[in-house]
């Protein structure tokens, strides 16, 4: 196979450009993309700087910012797994389960809404609220401890010139409104267009992609797969938005995974778009997930239900999962909230080995070892 | 109309409640009202352990038979809202310092109404930078960007979790970067009305075990969403005077069991 990784001139992505000068106050900064790529939309009330980007990574690694000090973000979206975590199901600090499987974060920027099935979170500065404060299930355990994580921050270096840096001048920046803007200045940093899809799509790299990988591609995009239909935009996403478009309106769907008592039902531990509208046509309703790095963000679906990217094609091919056994026993490709795009394919086996192919082109290794989003404390 | 209905329920005639004396006028105008809540007594083996137990309360008002409305304003309630975050567990018994028009002295007082919830106008912004009582971070209810307006965690028994947390649910905004404009579906924000009689005090008594017997029934520990969700969700909001169909109130939900209104004597001490 062809693969080329080099990384030269035009390629070589993602350059933090600020106009400011160290003694200047913090001012917007703007990153630039390659291949021309359209900017992410950023929320006024949180300008990117790169001080406060630069705070947030911190933050996004630091344990203290739990109410037990067992886990950062970073325990749940690891750099070496894509900004996932490996598991089925995340755990919390205190070992409760999560309902969900661990999302990538890369080029989350682009994604609107946030999360597997909210169409009321759209910003990250909403949706990070969830990991630090929420308790169905606990995650990071932030409630009630915020004075003493506050402080213990507060005489931490670099915090100190760190958060000054970001808000200079103000009287006291350590609070929770700083903190959340600053994370989520970080992880909006964290964007990846280096895959070889995307040196051969942007970057008119002809030779980016092998045979196989071309057969993959023009298969995902085809009318007979429709998997671009809700697999499209930047992240392979029909969420991904950009500063030019606008996302869709209702971009959740039941892809057919379950059909609990032959009603259409998901188990009720997870329900996707219903559980937030409590519509009956919204049961089992979920984001289409972005599929850069996917090869990397094993396992699959919501709930983590899938093991591997060649099961998820298997059951695509079948257009639904058939449970024929266990507590959520169900046929799914009867399911009727299914979306009508999810049907029976008829594909060979050359076609699934090719969709395979073209799905490991989606990762960008680079942004696995990228020294601008790995953990900071281990240069400290 | 919703005074008017209350007029047949009432028993003392034109004389006014002793948990407004004479000798609480404040001023010619203001008279204070020893207002308190309490969590209803539950002894015995097996009962569950409450580990938190808190709720927004707003709008308290006094009602006279004649359809006056007097509004109860709380000493430490912050905002033109008068929000209160009443929270119960770590005590029994919580006092809200509270003022009322001196005309209630001489008006024929038959019921306590109020607000179980956060006002919409409120309940859906950013609660990082709100005040008290709207900065208390364990009642954020993050996933559905507002606030739980009840919030009920114990443990039973046998050693399990089990939750209820009441809230709007089903909002949606009408911009994808505004927070939401028109209501929820489900605002679950319930009006509760009680009745009174008696003398000395007046207290407001909730009644948390009513809810989780109810979860207990349906074999569910977590409810945290609308009623029509799930059966143990609708058992527990129907305890609110929640319609598990309509999810709405059953007739201003006065049909709810969770709070109950008692003069201080006839409370249990
Ligand atoms: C306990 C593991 C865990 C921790 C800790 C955690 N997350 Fe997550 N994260 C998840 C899970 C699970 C989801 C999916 C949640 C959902 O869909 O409801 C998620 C979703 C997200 C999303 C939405 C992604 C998308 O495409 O919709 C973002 C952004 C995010 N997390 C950022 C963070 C940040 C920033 C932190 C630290 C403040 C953090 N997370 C901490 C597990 C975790
Ligand atoms: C109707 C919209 C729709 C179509 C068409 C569709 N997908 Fe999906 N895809 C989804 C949704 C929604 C999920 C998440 C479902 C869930 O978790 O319940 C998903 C999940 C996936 C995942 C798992 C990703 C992860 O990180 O968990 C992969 C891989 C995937 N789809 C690939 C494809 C391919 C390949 C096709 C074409 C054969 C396709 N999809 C067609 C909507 C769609």
């Amino acid at each position: 196979m062809s693969k080329r990784l080099s990384c030269k001139a035009l390629s070589c992505l993602l350059f933090l450009i600020n106009a400011a000068c160290s003694d200047k106050p913090p001012q917007k900064m703007s990153i630039l993309l390659p291949f021309d790529l359209p900017q992410a939309v950023i929320p006024q009330d949180n300008p990117l700087t790169k001080e406060k980007v630069r705070l947030g990574r911190y933050l996004f690694y630091d344990k203290r910012l739990s109410g037990n000090g067992s886990m950062s973000c970073a325990s749940c979206h690891q750099p070496a797994l894509a900004f996932t975590d490996g598991k089925r199901v995340a755990v919390g600090s205190t070992g409760e389960l999560h309902s969900r499987n661990t999302p990538t974060l890369v080029n989350v920027a682009y994604m609107h809404p946030l999360t597997w099935s909210s169409p009321l979170i759209q910003e990250l500065e909403q949706q990070i609220l969830i990991p630090l404060f929420s308790d169905t299930p606990v995650e990071m355990g932030v409630s009630e401890h915020e004075h003493t994580i506050l402080e213990a921050l507060r005489t931490q270096e670099p915090y100190p010139a760190l958060f000054e840096a970001a808000w200079p001048g103000q009287e006291d920046a350590f609070d929770f409104n700083n903190i959340v803007m600053a994370i989520a200045s970080f992880v909006r940093s964290i964007l990846s267009f280096n895959s070889d899809f995307d040196l051969y799509a942007y970057g008119a790299q002809d030779t980016a992609l092998s045979d196989s990988q071309l057969r993959g591609l023009n298969l995902f995009m085809s009318e007979k797969l429709e998997c671009h239909h809700c697999h499209g935009g930047i992240n392979f996403s029909q969420s991904s938005t950009h500063a030019l478009n606008n996302a869709s309106d209702k971009p959740f769907h039941n892809t057919g995974l379950y059909n609990l008592h032959n009603t259409g039902d998901y188990p009720e531990v997870d329900r996707g778009l219903f559980d937030v509208t409590g519509l009956q046509e919204d049961m089992g309703k979920f984001k289409a997930p972005s599929l850069r790095n996917v090869a990397l963000t094993a396992p699959y679906m919501h709930d983590g239900s899938v093991d591997s990217l060649r099961e998820v094609l298997d059951i695509y091919a079948a257009g639904g999962r058939d449970m024929r056994a266990g507590v959520y026993a169900g046929d799914g490709r009867l399911n009727p909230h299914k979306s009508v795009f999810v049907r029976p394919l008829q594909l060979s086996e050359t076609d699934i080995e090719d969709l395979l192919q073209f799905l490991h082109a989606l990762t960008d290794k680079s942004i696995l070892m990228n020294e601008n989003l790995g953990d900071p404390w281990l240069n400290n | 109309m919703l005074i008017l209905a209350f007029s047949a329920w009432r028993l003392s005639l034109f004389k006014p409640l002793s948990f407004l004396t004479q000798e609480s006028v404040i001023s010619a105008e203001t008279t204070a009202l020893q207002l308190r809540f309490d969590t209803v007594r539950r002894t015995g083996t097996g009962a569950p352990v409450i580990k938190d137990l808190r709720f927004y309360v707003h709008d308290l008002q006094l009602l006279a038979s004649d359809g006056q409305v007097f509004p109860i304003h709380l000493d430490n309630a912050d905002g033109e809202h008068g929000i209160a975050l009443i929270d119960m567990s770590r005590q029994r018994s919580v006092p809200l310092p509270a003022r009322v028009s001196s005309a209630t002295l001489s008006a024929d007082i038959n019921a306590v109404a109020f607000k179980l919830g956060v006002p919409f106008a409120l309940n859906h912004a950013n609660p990082l930078t709100a005040r008290t009582p709207l900065n208390e971070s364990a009642m954020y209810w993050v996933w559905q960007q507002g606030y739980k307006f009840f919030k009920l965690d114990s443990t039973s028994a046998s050693g399990e979790g089990v939750s209820f947390h009441l809230g709007s649910a089903g909002c949606e905004s009408e911009s994808a970067l505004r927070p939401p404009i028109v209501e929820c579906r489900y605002p679950n924000r319930v009006s509760i009305v009680l009745g009174l009689s008696g003398s000395e005090g007046l207290v407001i008594q909730v009644n948390p075990w009513v809810v989780l017997q109810a979860m207990q029934n349906h074999n569910m520990n977590l409810c945290s969403a609308a009623a029509n969700f799930t059966d143990a969700c609708a058992a527990a909001l129907s305890l609110f005077g929640i319609d598990p169909v309509s999810d709405r109130c059953v007739g201003d939900c006065r049909i709810q069991q969770v709070f109950t209104a008692k003069i201080m004597a006839d409370a249990d001490e």
